[in-house]
């Protein structure tokens, strides 16, 4: 009786299993509903001109990539199609490469001019330090993109050479959105939009009430509303039917856990 | 000697850096510029130092063949054949992309989503009804569970209205008190190093 309410953890691991695999294989097609996080980032960047700008910042390692990645490529094809000049970098070493990939995927896949339309700048150090300098100067913190090139030479730069030029930011990270906020829209006032993994959404709800940030895409959630929204549905929208089917069978297995715990409970009371 | 100038310099530059928010004052804004830069640069700096600290832990143990020297070992080896390749050879060839794409990529995105399955099987063996307030605290997961997933507005519309009642008004109560006294907190700590009266960041007591 004890170990069918209390059923060994290898049980746990195979049905977690079983029920992620097989909507990969044949999605049960759950409709996407976009809640009103989605809903208010997606519409800032629809009220934005063509032309207007936007500096990415990617802040999460590769382990977070499978929650954060759908966010970053859905939104980066929005930016694309909208014609918003993009300034890329990432603060982790590990992702410069991953970001080149991304804006490939995007920028390049949507036919966008590089140095014109978009800038690759790979890595910089220094976190929020850096991030407080480039409110100085982007130019002075990077010098040279990813490929070598001058900033200074690139068409791009012509009328944006500190954070505050440029009209928004996008902040991807699984560390801390305080360091963004506090550089960025504390001392310049920047529009912020913010794509965070799932369990850092709860804490970032102030800001987006307080208006120090514009949204909060959260999780995979996040990102398959997304993809909805911008009609191209990719990974995290083939991922969600497994990911609610997991919850599901999460949530079962803790009730069923708590009936044995009464009915332990109830058979000591009356011994 | 040792600790004063170190006490003096951070004075100095941290007032400057704070004075510079609140003063236009051409001189001291042109210095805080320069700083905010040196900062990016010794930034860069504490990178090499860390991978210097990196060989000096681990090549010791692999000469004397102690503990975890074969783990020791991959790892040297597999960090300077990604320094070499990717300074010397560029980061588009085929051997850094396949560290990249086939090692580190898929590694740490495993590693990572190993987490679920332990996440998932603490819950299912703690979450106990035991008290008042772990039967409430067991409902709202239950309930934020299912409104974060799609399954949720299929099983009913309600679930993710109470869902996003939850999160937008007593979790954001409960953040916004946690944020404001974690930045009381930062505010303090930071004033004790500017003036000298914190000075563990010199590798001392306080």
């Amino acid at each position: 009786m004890k170990n069918l309410f209390n059923p060994d953890k290898r049980v746990t691991y195979f049905l977690l299993l079983l029920v992620m695999i097989i909507p990969l294989i044949n999605p049960l097609g759950i409709a996407i509903k976009p809640s009103t996080n989605t809903l208010l980032a997606y519409d800032y960047v629809e009220n934005l001109k063509p032309g207007s700008s936007m500096i990415l910042f990617i802040d999460y390692g590769m382990g977070q990539s499978a929650e954060l990645t759908p966010q970053v490529l859905a939104s980066l094809k929005h930016y694309a199609a909208k014609g918003l000049k993009l300034f890329a970098a990432t603060q982790v070493p590990e992702m410069a490469t991953a970001l080149t990939s991304y804006l490939d995927q995007t920028y390049k896949a949507a036919n966008k001019e590089y140095g014109v339309d978009y800038v690759d700048l790979g890595y910089f150090a220094g976190a929020e330090s850096a991030v407080g300098a480039m409110g100085d100067s982007i130019i002075d913190v990077f010098k040279a993109d990813v490929y070598g090139t001058d900033l200074t030479k690139l068409p791009i730069f012509k009328d944006v050479t500190k954070l505050p030029d440029i009209d928004v930011m996008f902040a991807v990270t699984a560390s801390g959105t305080i360091p963004f906020i506090r550089q960025a829209n504390t001392k310049f006032g920047m529009p912020i939009i913010f794509s965070v993994n799932a369990v850092m959404g709860p804490a970032n709800v102030p800001y987006v009430q307080s208006g120090q940030a514009v949204s909060v895409l959260v999780g995979s959630t996040g990102a398959a509303e997304y993809e909805t929204l911008i009609g191209q549905p990719g990974t995290a929208s083939a991922a969600m039917d497994a990911q609610s089917l997991a919850h599901l069978v999460i949530i079962l297995l803790i009730v069923w856990g708590n009936i044995g715990y009464f009915m332990e409970k109830h058979a000591a009371k009356h011994e | 000697m040792k600790r004063t100038v170190p006490i003096i310099v951070s004075f100095i530059v941290g007032m400057g850096l704070m004075l510079d928010n609140f003063v236009k004052f051409a001189p001291l804004n042109t210095a805080a510029v320069s700083v905010r830069s040196w900062l990016v640069i010794i930034a860069l700096f504490s990178i090499m130092v860390a991978a210097l600290n990196l060989l000096l832990v681990h090549i010791p143990r692999i000469r004397k063949r102690s503990g975890t020297w074969t783990q020791s070992a991959v790892l040297i080896t597999f960090m300077l054949l990604t320094i070499f390749t990717g300074v010397f050879m560029g980061t588009k060839n085929t051997i850094y992309a396949t560290f990249y794409d086939g090692i580190l990529n898929p590694g740490s995105t495993t590693v990572n989503s190993l987490l679920a399955f332990f996440i998932a099987s603490a819950a299912v063996r703690t979450f106990k009804a035991r008290s008042l307030e772990s039967s409430l605290l067991l409902l709202t997961a239950i309930l934020l569970m299912l409104s974060n997933v799609t399954i949720g507005s299929a099983i009913s519309k309600y679930i993710p209205i109470l869902g996003q009642w939850f999160t937008n008004v007593p979790n954001a109560t409960a953040q916004r008190g946690l944020i404001i006294t974690s930045s009381l907190a930062f505010v303090t700590i930071s004033l004790r190093n500017i003036l000298g009266l914190s000075t563990q960041w010199l590798g001392g007591k306080d």
